[in-house]
């Protein structure tokens, strides 16, 4: 895959295979942090870790609610991305990313990351190992959150281009 | 994006004064470009600086990147959790 500024207010991800949009159309689903009481949680930290916990009751009240609206707008805006430029996998389609979507995107790839790997309880030392090559679900949330950081690689360096004055 | 909310402020203006830091945590499955991205955009940091802070949280587990009055850190911490980097506010030593 790669990315290219086709004009002011939009970047293009092509060269999506087969796969690659296979794995793509999971995201939304990858990022649904439901069924997971680790993933859950990993999505709604508290303010100060239990250290303060009449702050982090008022945090869960007031502020959560707010961070999954953030999250699930950050899925949606990828979600409608995906089906505005691509009505199913195929071999190399290519997604258009409006320039102002580029930080959902981040975000949107993010919280799918970070769920997978506590859904599937992906620690550091799993993280930094080369996956073995069986069909374990472990496994497999791997090859997505590795997929899923490339991907946001991509567009953290498109981002950057953005931000630098022409 | 991650907008600051408003974030919830209780407690007597002595708490409200006493110096409180915003602590990132080290996560295993944030890209360290986009820990040092964030930085940048939460805090208006360098490149420079917020890698420096980015290269902390990864080798020492936590960096502290802000001191200061509790209302304020916690915007910060509401605008780190909207990017999804592991944040607290913590109560200085």
């Amino acid at each position: 895959m790669r990315t290219r500024r086709l004009d002011a207010e939009t970047f293009e991800i092509s060269g999506i295979g087969f796969v690659e949009g296979a794995l793509l159309w999971r995201l939304a689903a990858a990022a649904d942090p439901r069924g997971s009481g680790a993933a859950e949680q990993r999505l709604a930290s508290s303010l100060t870790a239990g250290a303060e916990p009449a702050l982090d009751e008022e945090w869960k009240e007031a502020v959560l609610p707010e961070l999954r609206a953030l999250f699930a707008s950050a899925v949606e805006i990828v979600r409608a991305d995906l089906a505005r430029s691509w009505a199913s996998p195929g071999t190399d389609a290519a997604v258009r990313v409006p320039v102002a979507h580029l930080e959902p995107w981040l975000i949107a790839l993010n919280q799918a990351r970070l769920a997978l790997a506590a859904r599937h309880g992906l620690a550091e030392e799993t993280m930094n190992r080369r996956p073995p090559e069986d069909l374990h679900p472990r496994t497999l949330a791997r090859l997505l959150v590795d997929f899923f950081g490339g991907l946001q690689q991509l567009l953290l360096e498109a981002s950057e281009d953005a931000a630098e004055p022409s | 994006m991650p907008e600051i909310l408003d974030a919830p402020v209780t407690g007597t203006k002595d708490a409200l004064d006493q110096p409180w830091q915003v602590v990132v945590h080290n996560d295993p499955v944030n890209l360290m470009s986009y820990v040092a991205q964030v930085f940048q955009k939460v805090f208006g940091h360098s490149r420079q600086r917020a890698e420096k802070h980015m290269l902390e949280v990864h080798r020492l587990g936590r960096s502290i990147l802000w001191t200061g009055g509790r209302e304020r850190g916690e915007l910060y911490v509401q605008q780190l959790h909207g990017w999804l980097l592991l944040a607290t506010l913590e109560r200085t030593a």
